[in-house]
């Protein structure tokens, strides 16, 4: 199983790491900044005593008498034809042959004698007087001050590894705390205290965001949360409202010695308060289905012009009643696949829901017209209009404008639910949207392809 | 038809308290009615005594209502079958048919509703409804499409003249605002605002050709529907 660490262990790892290899190459470089160094030095000396001799040599006319001047602290060497003419006691003291070609080479001009200290030398031909010249200067303390320097740039591995740790892990504390402190916050916010938000310190930092993401979620549950508690408040309004009515005149019917004509007229009320229920529930559980999207269709080509026709023809005597005139402006047919019976459904709840809302004497015009690849139904009346905040809630389950709880002008406030959950599931959209008239407008755009 | 045979039904329900109602409620219509309470009781029913029509509740305990219509189907029964089902969902509906129901119907029905399809499925095989309706003094020729009562001729628009042909053909039986949109409206969906339509239209007819005249003939029974019937006393 793959281990799983907490972001601040995994911050720490990776200070550490970076701080390992920043120092692994930091010392690398030093190292080698240092060894050229020391070597280039040595190097120098070399060609100074070196030069000094070979001057020696060459103004003495490859005569070796003025050699002996040089003293004999300076390590050098003179052979002719292979045999040693010249030795310095310093050179013999360093225990390096006299015959050059034993010398052993270890890298860059180096050469070990055989107790093992390490000379930097210089061997060069002095051509008119055949004799060659080698010089060597001791490079054993260059060398050991290499090797402390290595000693110590490795000692300071563990503590830079130790400080990367330590202090990451304080860094990485230091820069997760606000979101420790985000955490503690969201947890204490429950269904109870939606209305909680996140402190947002700085909107612009990458916390700030996404406190500001984080807030933004709480207030669409929020949201969804306060529908559904005024959905079931309204509901169950709505179911008790006929319920109470059934009890309380069956009540009131068995505790009078009713007559018959008194006993009929209770059970009339029931079945009427039974047949609200019965409406409510197959409206309820129509918007269930949808919800649950389990509802299949047959969508076919359909003439909407023709369908709005016939609604319009059936609720004629609706507004008849109230002296509404009723107009259709459609062309000749209108072609676009949907399902027809819920087409119908939802056509028929908002031309009665215009009709509804427009006073005596008003008008309803509706408008079938094909535009930017879409058949578009215009409802308009001549009824108050509906409010801009008021245009989008007008299709939440029970709400009504105005909050009239009565039930004597119709519906139980589920109509243009309805209508929405069939125009939507027929691949359209309704809203209700600004016109010249002064009333409401409500548009279905449903795909003609 | 009551009266001359009394037509028997086999109702296949096992909750007794609507076992119990519909019962009642036929009784009261004149049919004679058997209560099988599990699917084997009904089978077994339906295979040994000869019945002239069978109401089947599709979810039963035991054996389920489509295994007995498969098996009844299977063993050449040709007795009508009406099932009564509370699953509205298409593919049961499909599944019913194909199963060889005659008819279906969901739950909760209208109780007018069961009585017109129980008639309409014993009406089967005989000659389809009259092209002329008398009733009293009312008479609708379907052909011609014309109206008359008392000797006086009456004006109706298309819907008003399929209205009370449709009345007319359940004469004396109750119809429900459920039939009428389904049937005259052809609007499968069930929706508030045709009830008003409904209605408005009923108000309408009536005031065309009831009451100007002496008697009613047609009656709304609130809380359920509507009968066009002579007027008993």
């Amino acid at each position: 199983m793959k281990l799983r660490f907490s972001i601040r262990w995994r911050l720490t790892l990776w200070y550490a790491a970076v701080i390992l290899v920043t120092q692994l190459v930091v010392s690398g470089l030093i190292y080698q900044f240092m060894s050229n160094r020391l070597q280039s030095e040595l190097v120098a000396k070399v060609d100074t005593g070196y030069a000094v001799v070979e001057a020696v040599v060459k103004n003495s006319g490859g005569d070796l008498y003025d050699i002996v001047h040089l003293g004999q602290n300076d390590r050098f060497l003179l052979t002719k034809n292979g045999a040693a003419v010249y030795v310095t006691s310093a050179w013999d003291e360093t225990g390096l042959p006299r015959e050059l070609d034993r010398l052993e080479r270890v890298t860059g001009g180096q050469t070990m004698a055989p107790d093992g200290r390490v000379f930097q030398t210089r061997t060069g031909y002095l051509a008119p007087y055949g004799y060659t010249l080698s010089y060597a200067v001791d490079a054993t303390d260059s060398r050991a001050n290499l090797r402390t320097l290595v000693m110590i740039l490795l000692a300071a591995v563990p503590v830079a590894l130790i400080l990367g740790v330590v202090g990451g892990y304080f860094l990485a504390g230091r820069a997760l705390a606000p979101l420790e402190t985000l955490t503690r916050r969201a947890r204490e916010i429950t269904a109870e205290s939606l209305s909680q938000r996140l402190p947002v310190e700085n909107p612009g930092d990458e916390l700030g965001r996404l406190a500001a993401v984080f807030n933004d979620t709480l207030a669409r549950l929020e949201d969804s949360f306060e529908r559904l508690r005024r959905f079931t408040a309204d509901a169950s309004h709505e179911l008790r409202t006929p319920l109470t009515a059934i009890r309380s005149v069956g009540e009131v019917a068995l505790q009078h010695d009713s007559d018959g004509e008194t006993a009929r007229e209770a059970l009339s009320s029931i079945l009427v308060e039974t047949e609200h229920l019965h409406h409510l529930l197959e409206n309820l559980l129509t918007l269930a289905r949808g919800d649950a999207g389990r509802t299949q269709l047959k969508p076919r080509p359909t003439d909407i012009a023709a369908l709005a026709g016939r609604v319009t023809e059936d609720l004629r005597v609706l507004a008849e009643e109230k002296n509404q005139t009723v107009e259709l402006t459609a062309p000749a047919d209108v072609w676009a696949p949907a399902d027809s019976p819920t087409l119908q459904l939802a056509l028929m709840n908002v031309i009665h829901n215009a009709i509804r809302y427009t006073p005596e004497r008003g008008s309803i015009r509706i408008t079938v017209c094909v535009r930017d690849g879409s058949a578009i139904i215009d409802t308009v009346d001549s009824g108050p209009g509906i409010q801009a905040d008021d245009r989008e809630r007008v299709f939440e389950r029970f709400y009504r404008v105005g909050k009239a709880r009565s039930r004597a002008d119709g519906g139980a406030g589920l109509g243009l639910a309805i209508a929405r959950w069939a125009v939507e599931i027929n691949g359209g959209t309704i809203a209700f949207v600004d016109s010249d008239s002064p009333g409401a407008c409500c548009r279905i755009r449903l795909p003609i392809v | 038809m009551r009266g001359r045979c009394v037509l028997k039904i086999l109702l296949i329900e096992d909750e007794p308290r609507v076992a119990r109602a519909v019962q009642e409620g036929l009784q009261a219509e004149g049919f004679r009615v058997t209560i099988a309470a599990t699917g084997e009781d009904g089978f077994f029913r339906a295979t040994t005594e000869p019945y002239d029509l069978i109401l089947l509740d599709l979810m039963l305990p035991g054996r389920d209502g489509l295994e007995i219509l498969t098996a009844l189907r299977a063993q050449k029964s040709a007795t009508p079958v009406l099932v009564l089902t509370a699953r509205d969902t298409v593919q049961d509906r499909v599944c019913g048919l194909d199963a060889g129901a005659d008819d279906y119907l969901i739950k909760p029905f209208a109780f007018p509703e069961l009585l017109a399809r129980i008639r309409a499925l014993a009406r089967r095989g005989r000659s389809d409804a009259p092209p002329r309706f008398v009733l009293a003094d009312l008479a609708l020729d379907v052909v011609a499409r014309t109206c008359v009562r008392n000797g006086q001729n009456i004006q109706l628009t298309n819907r008003e003249f399929d209205l009370l042909e449709y009345l007319l053909r359940h004469a004396g039986h109750t119809v429900t605002r459920e039939m009428l949109a389904r049937d005259v409206w052809q609007v499968t969906e069930r929706m508030t605002p045709l009830n008003n339509v409904i209605d408005v239209h009923i108000a309408r007819l009536r005031a065309k050709m009831d009451t100007p005249f002496t008697s009613r003939l047609l009656r709304t029974i609130r809380g359920v529907g509507f009968v066009l019937a002579e007027e008993t006393s």
